[in-house]
């Protein structure tokens, strides 16, 4: 048990992909005449103000927050691990160039950022991974030119330069498999960022019309009555952070262990 | 001239932001701000006419090169919805969002030091196993559920403080008080981290081997280089400050630049949403240059 915490992280998201199937409810099924009830034995998390179970709708909309979420690490990881390969195969003057526009993006707060790229864009799930993967891409950028300019410091890299490999060659023969650890931990703190930021932006109220809404929704939805029923938000809230605990813990034992 | 190169790039910096800004906007489907124009009722030869007063006919340097001389004035444009000056809705929200992000970072500063110190300083395993799980626990939770509670438990449950509003001190405390927490755990981590490495590197143990006494290596030696880092991660905290700042107020029903971004936004009113997007930029920037500047001053290794 070398990685506990990314075990674990993989059986938290088996659990929300199948959980749907263990929902004791339809999540959509209103019912005026139960509406906000407290946990109980009906309703184990309770009822929202429509009378929808809030179990049925935690387990269901995990989904929504996984996909939304997992898409933005990937529209952040793609162009920042290439933008920050090529910084650091480059360098020089494109270097420069690259890091120049990489700090002036990392000088948008992330949240701003997304925001306007909702302006542009609309409102929708989509969007949201969009904005917020796109927030995120500097910060990859970054640690996958630093991960990618000390790979590139091993001797087999001048080794397979001087046996007559081309830079494409050696970019991705050599380095990104070399780099690769360091950035796929990294890829697991960008998961978790992306987590809290999509679910941030849903919270705002950008996701849009949703039917099954994700946690950040959710938590949207529950500001209305929270005051009179409190387990609404709670049990998404209690969701969320689950979720990026596991993967920031299994993200810092995977940076941890590559040092030794 | 290390100060000037560090201005000239703070200055590129914000010329990069405020094009991508102009690009962001001459990006939108042609008729995106006719159709906002259209919804509040205008039609077609208004909507000329606007067009035409906001220069959107005019060739695209012309309309760059205006931009540039209207920021470098001050002059951000109108709202395409109430037609107020943009430069004016944002020096009638600053005020509240000066406030809060204030109260809010010394918040931030003090439980920020306190926390990572608990965290690193030996001998206290309870108080230290205590903090590290805060710190986790609050770079985990959506700041936007700890506020939520937060209302639950002082509002409705203790009746002790007012949940939204702005202008008294009472209604300050709630929001200072859960933004300040969530920017204070990502300060405290790199306290903890730095301090920790500081107590491992080899002048501490030169220190310890010269026989100084142990309250001396730690406070002369370890404490003062491990806390130099903190001036660069409070200015790094301001990015998630001012994006802090946007939930928080939504969440805490206070006006300021945060609300005025969000509704801007869910009403497509493009001109106010870039111009608090500029300003946040320059600020954040301005920010992190000075804490830069400053760092230089403080640790005499940086100096080349």
């Amino acid at each position: 048990m070398k990685q506990p915490w990314l075990l674990l992280s993989l059986a938290l998201v088996i659990v929300i992909l199948i959980a749907p199937l263990l929902a004791p409810y339809d999540p959509m099924a209103t019912n005026p005449g139960e509406a906000l009830q407290p946990p109980g034995a009906g309703h184990l998390l309770g009822t929202d103000a429509l009378g929808r179970d809030v179990l049925s709708r935690v387990l269901h909309g995990g989904q929504r927050t996984l996909y939304t979420a997992a898409l933005a690490t990937v529209v952040a990881l793609l162009p920042g691990v290439g933008m920050g390969m090529l910084a650091a195969a480059a360098g020089g003057r494109i270097d420069a160039a690259l890091l120049a526009v990489i700090n002036a993006w990392l000088a948008f707060p992330a949240l701003l950022l997304a925001l306007v790229v909702v302006t542009l864009l609309g409102v929708g799930l989509q969007q949201v991974a969009l904005a917020t993967g796109a927030a995120l891409i500097p910060q990859v950028a970054r640690v996958a030119r630093t991960a990618a300019i000390e790979v590139q410091a091993l001797p087999f890299v001048s080794a397979g330069r001087a046996a007559g490999g081309t830079g494409w060659w050696v970019m991705t023969r050599h380095v990104l498999p070399n780099a690769a650890p360091a950035i796929a931990a990294y890829a697991g703190v960008t998961f978790a960022y992306a987590v809290l930021n999509s679910a941030a932006l849903s919270f705002l109220g950008l996701a849009g019309d949703l039917g099954v809404p994700d946690w950040g929704a959710m938590l949207y939805e529950a500001r209305v009555t929270f005051r009179a029923a409190p387990w609404v938000s709670i049990a998404p809230g209690l969701a969320i952070t689950c979720l990026v605990y596991t993967a920031n813990r299994a993200a810092d034992r995977l940076i941890e262990t590559r040092q030794w | 001239m290390p100060l000037v190169r560090r201005i000239l790039w703070a200055a590129i910096v914000v010329w990069l932001t405020a094009t991508a800004a102009f690009i962001a906007l001459r990006l939108l489907p042609g008729d995106a701000i006719a159709a906002q124009l259209m919804d509040s009722g205008a039609d077609a030869a208004a909507i000329q006419a606007r067009r035409d007063a906001l220069g959107l006919n005019d060739p695209w340097t012309v309309q760059y090169i205006r931009f540039l001389a209207g920021l470098l004035r001050g002059d951000l444009g109108e709202s395409l919805n109430s037609g107020q000056s943009v430069s004016e809705l944002i020096a009638f929200n600053l005020g509240p969002t000066i406030t809060l992000a204030g109260a809010a970072l010394a918040v931030a500063i003090g439980l920020g030091l306190g926390l990572g110190l608990a965290a690193a300083l030996p001998g206290w395993r309870i108080v230290g196993g205590a903090a590290r799980f805060a710190i986790s626990l609050g770079l985990s939770t959506p700041i936007y559920w700890t506020g939520t509670l937060a209302i639950y438990v002082f509002t409705v449950q203790l009746a002790l403080l007012p949940s939204g509003g702005a202008g008294r001190l009472s209604q300050l405390i709630l929001p200072a008080a859960v933004l300040g927490f969530h920017t204070a755990t990502g300060v405290a981590r790199v306290v903890q981290h730095s301090v920790q490495s500081a107590a491992g590197a080899d002048f501490v143990r030169v220190a310890r081997a010269k026989g100084l006494p142990e309250r001396h290596v730690w406070l002369r030696h370890v404490l003062r280089a491990g806390l130099l880092p903190v001036t660069t991660v409070i200015a790094l905290q301001a990015g998630f400050l001012l994006s802090g700042v946007v939930i928080t107020e939504a969440l805490f029903v206070r006006p300021g630049l945060g609300r005025l971004l969000l509704d801007a936004t869910l009403r497509q009113d493009y001109p106010v949403v870039q111009g608090v997007v500029m300003l946040t930029a320059v600020m954040y920037v301005a920010v992190n240059t000075v804490a830069d500047l400053l760092n230089r001053l403080l640790d005499p290794r940086v100096r080349v």
